[in-house]
């Protein structure tokens, strides 16, 4: 998605590069980061007290309307002006239709991202009905979900159907253990809990001395070569001592959907 | 502590060893600078400046600042040498390049000449707000631990027999691998019992005598966070500027990593020979989130802004496949074993949610003659500040039917809590401008997200640049040159000292942005 995303920009880029019109290919290009200078302003009018009281501006056309409150409104002069359009084009104007030819080339609303915008009411996008404002991106998870149905029952030989929720392959919650970032020296080993206990701080990243086929191992790294004496620092205790009660005793991550059957291991066949 | 200087940029990829760990968050949360090249080249800064496209992803109350048009269009070329020590070992060198996207997209200036003291705009634009392309490789001797502890720690802490921990959906995908290879398997030694052991030490645990393992890990990654959002700005009395803008961030990762170790002391009939784990994981996904910001303008000069940005929610995809080859000299045969044999055929899959940390941002700009005339612009000098907030990632179960594994994401968010901690991000940078030709430059330095001290993670971006502006047209160039430090964890132990590989990164970025004014 990404690329093509680029290339459409860059092929936007290049048709706007060769073919563009630029209104500032004469005189000073403007520079928004210091001075945006928008549009030329209209004329201020002189000697009406009133007019300069609000900041007015003098309209070469002199249809302007007045509200009730006797003051200039723009807005109803810009629907009268747009009425005389549509009515004289023989279309009805907006309010009595969806589509409208001349919501766009309304000259007064191309600066207006109110109500009578066409970008706003007209858009697909505005419907709260509309499912583009839902999060059913294909990733999200809560759609509803997609499960892989093995065909005839035979798992392995996968064929594929939908709206059915089966039993999937077993695996894990994660890919990787979290039970690495845990700390499980101090605690019971029998069961299987994450541990809301990060043991960080203890590393190390050097070797002791030369390797020498001879040397005791535990004389190495802080045991005691002359005992038989746990060294936790480099031997910590991991029992293997099984539960009877495998996979779903208390505080056990329980199985999230085993397969059955399962795999063993082959037989080893060295010493 | 380690003073050494980070560069990181792509060595966001290097943390991520695993798949739905705390790393990951920080991965896809540990932004790099990103802009148009006039950006890039003064430090990223854009929380008080505005008039720039990259507004858009900082503070969308600049998007205010236009009353003209531009379409923008910024590639880029990405380069890096990482180099690895570990454990005491020569450095390794690992390089590599890639294109990149800088700020591209529209902004709509919209004044009305009936109102000069307001305005409005509107923006779309696209930007690579990360990027994964990485690679790191490191090698060494240990006489210490092997990467096999890890799984023997995992299933003797499980408390499950060996055939139920190679099919429980318990155990890791690794450790259930290592169990089928025989690369873990149960020990007994007198005075110790029975003991779940990395066949890599069973013969020194068994006669107590020292081992000796070579070591390797490369990794490689790709992809990265490209975001399109769509702001809208308003301008009051060109004093008050204010914005929001509307984020979707686009995420695509995929990582290859080989581990090997192998016996380094030329020994037959020690149980071990050599054992490799091939992996290759993807995480794909979208996301949104909203960013507001505001810029105010006492006089002409001065320009002080403010902008928040809300986490970004992301659904993500995640896929694993790995392979374990073992040989172990008089052990057993040679053996391998894939995560389709223990999954039933299938490649797993996992969906889940993911919540990125808050940003909050304030910054000063002074304008040497903020004027129109484009003669008499002078310059501008402008700086950030930015927070972020890595402690708060959050991961949640994405997947009907199976509530348990909120226990696991529980433990995960938990982690992260504690190891990351919020980090402050400083940047700087100005511009001077002779009439139709500017000269800029900038700096930026990323702080340390990680809580613990011992852990480098900060970063450092010293930038430059060059533009020209006339005629309706614009064209930027800058160069970005990175020095970062980074450390990744070849294996994580519970219960014992952990080693890590120390990564110096250098390398930059050039960019160009050409834009046309209408």
């Amino acid at each position: 998605m990404i690329p093509k995303f680029s290339g459409l920009l860059a092929g936007i880029a290049v048709v706007a590069l060769s073919s563009c019109s630029s209104v500032y290919k004469s005189g000073q290009t403007p520079d928004d980061v210091y001075y945006s200078p928008g549009k030329p302003v209209a004329a201020v009018a002189k000697g009406d007290n009133d007019t300069e009281d609000r900041g007015e501006y003098v309209e070469t056309n002199k249809r302007r309307s007045y509200n009730r409150n006797n003051e200039y409104d723009s807005y109803n002069y810009r629907d009268d002006q747009y009425m005389r359009m549509m009515i004289s084009s023989g279309r009805r104007p907006y309010g009595y239709g969806y589509y409208d030819d001349f919501a766009m080339m309304d000259p007064m609303m191309y600066n207006n991202w109110r109500w009578n915008s066409y970008m706003t009411w007209n858009s697909p996008w505005n419907s709260p009905y509309n499912s583009m404002w839902y999060w059913n991106s294909f990733y999200n998870p809560y759609c509803r979900p997609v499960y892989v149905i093995p065909s005839g029952g035979y798992i392995g030989k996968p064929g594929y159907g939908y709206g059915n929720v089966v039993a999937r392959p077993s695996r894990p919650a994660s890919a990787f253990g979290m039970s690495s970032y845990l700390n499980t020296s101090s605690n019971s080993n029998r069961t299987y809990k994450p541990y809301s206990y990060y043991r960080g701080g203890s590393y190390n990243n050097s070797n002791s001395r030369e390797y020498n086929s001879g040397t005791s191992r535990r004389s190495l790294f802080g045991g005691n070569s002359n005992n038989n004496n746990n060294s936790s620092y480099d031997r910590p205790s991991r029992s293997y001592s099984p539960s009877s009660n495998t996979g779903s005793s208390s505080g056990s991550r329980p199985s999230s959907g085993s397969s059955g059957g399962g795999v063993s291991r082959p037989a080893r066949t060295g010493n | 502590m380690r003073k050494s200087i980070l560069f990181l940029f792509g060595s966001l990829a290097t943390l991520g060893a695993w798949s739905q760990v705390p790393e990951d968050a920080l991965r896809m949360s540990w932004s790099t600078p990103s802009g148009t090249a006039r950006n890039q080249a003064i430090g990223g800064v854009m929380t008080s400046l505005g008039g720039d496209i990259t507004a858009n992803f900082i503070n969308p109350a600049g998007i205010a600042l236009y009353k003209t048009s531009e379409i923008v269009f910024s590639p880029g070329y990405n380069f890096f040498n990482n180099k690895s020590t570990y454990r005491g070992s020569a450095e390794t060198n690992a390089k590599s390049s890639s294109f990149i996207l800088g700020t591209s997209g529209l902004v709509f200036g919209i004044s009305d000449r009936y109102k000069p003291n307001k305005s409005s705009a509107f923006s779309i634009a696209v930007n690579r707000s990360a990027d994964f392309n990485n690679k790191i490789a490191y090698s060494g001797t240990n006489n210490f631990s092997s990467f096999s502890e890890a799984y023997a720690a995992e299933v003797a802490g499980s408390g499950l027999s060996i055939d139920d921990a190679l099919n429980s959906s318990s155990i890791s995908f690794p450790s259930r691998m290592a169990l089928y290879t025989y690369l873990v398997d149960t020990l007994t030694t007198e005075g110790f019992g029975t003991e779940v052991v990395g066949t890599p030490m069973r013969y020194a645990l068994q006669h107590d005598t020292a081992f000796l393992l070579n070591q390797s890990n490369t990794i490689e990654t790709s992809g990265g966070i490209t975001e399109v959002a769509i702001s809208f700005a308003g301008n009051s009395n060109d004093k008050f500027y204010f914005g929001g803008s509307l984020g979707v961030p686009i995420l695509n990762y995929e990582r290859n990593s080989v581990y090997t170790e192998t016996d380094a002391t030329n020994q037959s009939n020690n149980y071990f020979n050599s054992a490799t784990l091939r992996e290759r994981y993807t995480s794909k996904g979208v996301g949104v989130n909203l960013k507001l910001g505001a810029i105010f303008k006492p006089v002409n000069f001065i320009r002080v802004g403010a902008a928040i940005h809300t986490p970004t929610l992301y659904g993500l995809k995640d896929s694993y496949d790995a392979t374990m080859e073992t040989d172990l000299d008089n052990y057993n045969e040679p053996t391998s074993v894939t995560i389709r044999e223990l999954n039933d055929g299938y490649t797993p899959e996992y969906k889940y949610d993911l919540t990125s940390p808050w940003r909050f941002l304030v910054g000063g700009s002074y304008v040497f003659h903020g004027v129109e005339d484009i003669k008499q612009q002078r310059g501008f000098i402008s700086a950030d500040l930015e927070y972020v907030t890595y402690s708060s990632n959050r991961f949640k179960n994405g997947e009907e039917n199976t509530i348990d594994n909120q226990e696991y994401y529980d433990a995960v968010n938990s982690v992260i809590k504690q190891i990351y901690k919020g980090a402050l991000n400083a940047k700087i940078g100005g511009e001077l401008k002779f009439n139709t030709i500017m000269a800029r430059a900038g700096f930026a330095y990323y702080g340390n997200p990680y809580e613990d001290k011992d852990l480098d993670g900060k970063r450092m971006y010293i930038s430059g640049g060059v533009g020209y502006r006339d005629k309706g047209f614009f064209i930027d160039l800058a160069y970005v040159h990175r020095l970062t430090d980074d450390v990744n964890f070849p294996y994580r132990l519970p219960d014992k000292a952990n080693t890590y590989a120390e990564t110096k990164g250098s390398g930059g970025n050039v960019i160009v942005t050409a834009g046309i004014k209408f």
